[in-house]
Parts: structure tokens; C-alpha cells; sequence
């Protein structure tokens, strides 16, 4: 599919419909130092190692592995933010370089280092929606909108950002992401920090994003049996290489069947 | 684009006016410091007087307007590097990055700021000039001062924007800062003329924009000169502007594209 401006609601034409697909990538981290500036130094860190993948519009897709494993080298090949080594990405069947992935993916990454402590939340996602073309009064919208979503709490929009718990932290880097609609959407263990609660309201969002929207959705996680409720599909990485997929069947067994699933392929 | 630079410029000011003090007396120091000047000229200024005669102005009024000058067009050699820095360890930059802004855009947005309050401080300084110290400003070329001002501010911000490169792919230690803070007041003629300057040091002094710059201006303001007297020192300006300010800015990308491969952006 590659465009659905034809079939799709009108609410939903703002999103131009994207099959993600990467080919071959492949990162090794240099090693620092002087001579690295001008390539010539021993070897580095391998972190990708030809990975393969495609994203098909309408589905979260699943990234599990074990810690270093790549998730978060390949996430941020995926947005456009670390150049690979080797291989490309293309999107809806063409080639693309790091500035066009970097405008049609979204990327939510953990952690509170990446907003400016001394604004608060809401002026951090003003600040943010405007390098994205977003005025003042969209990103209001659009956050208003995610706030219910998300489980934002309407004090928490005004307070400093170094004030936020790291759960009220999390959900400000979820609604960035969010905020922009782009049609590839990276989130990088997007649950961690939230409580139960947020978290499940947070997944059933993410599906119905995904089923009535039509995004791309990479989603990774620690926990398999988040993975499993979640993904429609979910990948396992190790050691820079994808090396096993599990889909349907296997993921929607009874019981706690998918989450033992994913944890075998991750253990193996 | 104006976008993206109003949003850096309100997110500057959010963040500068939270630090009350600091905004306070940083506007406070701009007139401190002109004081030590005008005893300075009380004290020695009749032994610098022979240097300044083809000025047609004091030192005091010389060193006054070489330092109010020298600030504006300076917030363009230092700011790009000190708030690439600042983004850096607030661990802002790559967030910032991961928008779809172009190199220049995003050079021109990060230190908009800076330049609105250099433009402030300035304000502040011709109006202590005229009300408070009784400099006389009535000789002064205004559409000559306009070109020496356009043409200083381009060559020094290309400076600038080189020495941010260091700090992109450095993080700390800047020898582009080191030289210009070093060199530029010593050898450029702003806290006296470079004939002062033994031969070989006036020799060197001739490589630098600033020398011709800040002779451009005293002229143009105390003593009136137009562009055909001035001719020599805006070809000198132009020719550093033409030449540097399109290097500067790929010299930009391709230190961004490198900290990109490298996944060293979000580092500090």
C-alpha cells in the first residue's frame, strides 16, 4: 500500500500511509579517539550486524532482545538520528537519507535529559512542535488530545520539567512523539516508568493508532509479556542480528503462552 | 524557518529570564565596564592621542565605540559554540537535531538569542554614549557603519560557526575560541589602534577581519568616512564574508553528518 488517500477516512488523510523497509543494516561504533576523525583507528563496537526489516503501515511490530543487543542502534538508524555503516532504508519502496527518515519517523526515547529542565512541559512541547512546523495552537490541540490518552495530568502541563516524576517525564517524551503524527512511529520501551494503569491505556492507544490510523509501529520492551499484548509481531535481536520472528499463532497462545514465547526466543 | 527561530528565540528567553539574577546583572555589567575605560582615558589618554589622530576622536570615545562594536559583532564568534555547548550538556542538541531543520536554519535559530540581546546591550551602549558620557556622534557615515556592521557581523558569525564545529566533534576544547579570544582584542585594534603594535605584530594583525572592521567603524563614526574611503576595508570584509561564511556552514553540516555517523550527538 502505498499511499490511501483514496480509502482512507477524511481525519486520516493528514497521514501519508509508509512500508518501511531496511536493508542490510549494518553499525560498528568507532572506537573514539583522534584518529577516528579521519577513519583510521582500530576496531570498534559492533552494534548491527545486516539486519533486515520491514514495517507494514497499520501494525506494531515488536523488538525484544536481551541488553545491547542493537534495539536502540537500530531505533535510532530508523529515525534518521545515527548513520549505518552499510545497507539503507527505504520508504514506501524509496531509498531515503537521514533527513527524510527524520521527517516522516517519530521517534520516543526514555529518560528526561532530552527536554529543557528549566521550561516547563508545556512550553518544552510548544518549543518542540514548532521545529516541527507546528504552531502554538496545533500543539496545544494535539496535546490536549494525547493528555486523555496518555494519562496526563493537567497540573503537570505546567509545571517545570525538572519538577515532573519520571513517569509524568516519560509521558511528555511519549506525547512529542506522538504530537507530530508522523507515520512511522519508534518507541523505545515506551512503558517504562508508567503505572499499570497508564501503562495498559497507553498499549490500547498505540493498537487503535496503529488499526484506525494506519501507523508503523516499532515498539520495544524488556518485558515479553508486554510485547506480547502489544505487537502483532514481534522480533527478537541479538548480538546486532534478528534471529527469530514470532507472529500470530505463537504471540496470541493462551494464557501466558505468547510472553513464554518471546522469552524462550530471547533466551536462546 | 521563522518558525523554528522564534521558537529558539522564546525558549531562550524563557530559560535566560528564569535565572532573574544573572539576566539582571549580565544587562548591569554592559556600563560597569565602561567605566574602567573612561578613567583609563583620564589617566593615559593624552599618551595614546598621536595613534588616534587619524580617527578624529579621543581614546576614551575610541575605546568606547571599538568595545560596544566589538561585542556586537564578537556575540558572533562565540555564541554558536557556547550554546551548541550549553545544548549539549543540558542533552537538548539531538532532540533538536532530529527535527527536519537545515544546518543553516538551525545555526541562524541557536543563537538568535544571543544576537537580540547583544543588539540590546548595543542600545544600551550608544544611548550611556550620548546621555551619559556626552560622546559626539553627529560626524557619523550611517549607511557606511551599516555595511561595515553587515559585512563584520557575517564574517564574524562564519568564524563562529567553524568554532562550533570543534565543539560538535570535541565537545571541550575550542582552538578557534582560544584564538579569537586571544587574539582578536590584542591584535584587531579594539582597546587601542594597531599602529600602537610593533611592525611584525601589525603584520599579523592584517590577516585578521577584525583589524579591518573596527578601522572601518571608528572612521565611519567619528570621522565620517563614506564607502569610497573606506573602499579597502570593505573589500577586505567582503572578501572574508564571501569566503568564510559558505565554508563555515558546510563545514557545519559535514561535522553534524560526522557526530551523526559516529552516534556521538548526544554525547557531552
Amino acid at each position: 500500500m502505498r499511499t490511501a488517500a483514496v480509502t482512507m477516512p477524511a481525519q486520516v488523510l493528514y497521514y501519508s500511509i509508509m512500508l518501511t523497509e531496511a536493508f542490510d543494516i549494518g553499525k560498528t561504533y568507532p572506537p573514539g579517539g583522534w584518529l577516528s576523525l579521519v577513519g583510521k583507528s582500530g576496531p570498534g563496537a559492533g552494534a548491527l550486524a545486516g539486519v533486515n526489516l520491514k514495517l507494514a503501515p497499520g501494525s506494531v511490530t515488536g523488538l525484544g532482545g536481551p541488553n545491547g543487543a542493537g534495539k536502540s542502534t537500530l531505533l535510532r538508524v530508523l529515525a534518521g538520528r545515527l548513520a549505518s555503516d552499510t545497507g539503507h532504508i527505504s520508504l514506501d519502496g524509496l531509498k531515503t537519507d537521514d533527513a527524510g527518515l527524520r521527517s516522516a519517523v517519530a521517534l520516543a526515547e526514555t529518560g528526561a535529559r532530552s527536554f529543557y529542565l528549566r521550561l516547563t512541559a508545556e512550553e518544552n512541547l510548544v518549543f518542540f512542535g514548532a521545529l516541527y512546523g507546528l504552531s502554538r495552537r496545533k500543539t496545544l490541540e494535539r496535546t490536549e488530545t494525547l493528555r486523555e490518552h496518555l494519562g496526563i495530568k493537567e497540573e503537570d502541563l505546567t509545571k517545570r520539567f525538572d519538577a515532573l516524576s519520571e513517569g509524568a517525564a516519560q509521558k511528555f517524551s511519549l506525547a512529542r512523539a506522538l504530537m507530530r503524527r508522523a507515520p512511522v512511529l519508534l518507541l523505545d520501551e515506551p512503558a517504562r516508568n508508567l503505572d499499570l494503569r497508564s501503562s495498559a491505556a497507553f498499549s490500547a492507544y498505540i493498537k487503535r493508532l496503529s488499526s484506525d490510523e494506519g501507523r508503523a509501529v516499532l515498539y520495544t520492551s524488556h518485558d515479553p509479556a508486554e510485547l506480547a499484548r502489544v505487537c502483532g509481531r514481534v522480533l527478537i535481536i541479538k548480538e546486532g542480528k534478528l534471529t527469530a520472528e514470532l507472529t500470530g499463532p505463537e504471540l496470541k497462545q493462551a494464557g501466558e503462552g505468547g510472553a513464554a514465547a518471546i522469552a524462550a526466543a530471547v533466551d536462546l | 524557518m521563522i518558525r523554528q527561530i522564534c521558537a529558539f528565540l522564546r525558549k531562550d528567553l524563557l530559560i535566560e529570564t528564569s535565572y532573574k539574577i544573572s539576566f539582571l546583572l549580565g544587562a548591569a555589567s554592559t556600563l560597569t565596564g565602561m567605566a574602567v575605560f573612561y578613567f583609563i582615558d583620564k589617566l593615559f589618554g593624552r599618551a595614546i592621542t598621536p595613534y588616534l589622530a587619524g580617527y578624529g576622536t579621543g581614546y576614551f570615545a575610541y575605546v568606547f565605540t571599538a568595545t560596544a562594536f566589538f561585542g556586537y559583532i564578537g556575540t558572533g564568534a562565540g555564541s554558536y559554540a557556547e550554546r551548541l555547548r550549553a545544548e549539549q550538556l543540558q542533552g537538548t542538541l539531538e532532540a533538536s537535531l532530529a527535527a527536519p531543520v537545515r544546518p543553516a536554519v538551525f545555526l541562524t535559530a541557536l543563537t538568535a538569542w544571543n544576537f537580540l540581546f547583544a543588539t540590546f546591550e548595543l542600545v544600551i551602549y550608544i544611548l550611556a554614549g550620548v546621555f551619559f558620557f556626552k560622546l559626539d556622534f553627529s560626524n557619523a557615515n550611517f549607511p557606511a557603519l551599516a555595511a561595515v556592521f553587515f559585512l563584520s557581523a557575517v564574517s564574524f558569525a562564519a568564524l563562529g560557526v567553524f568554532s562550533s564545529c570543534f565543539i560538535l566533534l570535541f565537545k571541550r576544547g575550542n582552538p578557534a575560541a582560544w584564538v579569537l579570544n586571544n587574539f582578536e582584542g590584542l591584535l584587531g585594534g579594539v582597546y587601542f589602534p594597531v599602529t600602537v603594535l610593533p611592525l611584525w605584530l601589525q603584520w599579523f594583525s592584517a590577516f585578521l577581519p577584525v583589524t579591518y572592521a573596527i578601522r572601518a567603524m571608528e572612521l565611519a563614526l567619528h570621522r565620517g568616512a563614506g564607502f569610497a574611503e573606506l573602499r579597502n576595508e570593505l573589500l577586505a570584509l567582503a572578501l572574508f564574508a564571501l569566503a568564510l561564511a559558505p565554508l563555515s556552514v558546510a563545514a557545519f553540516a559535514a561535522a553534524l553528518k560526522k557526530a551523526r555517523k559516529d552516534g556521538t550527538l548526544g554525547e557531552y
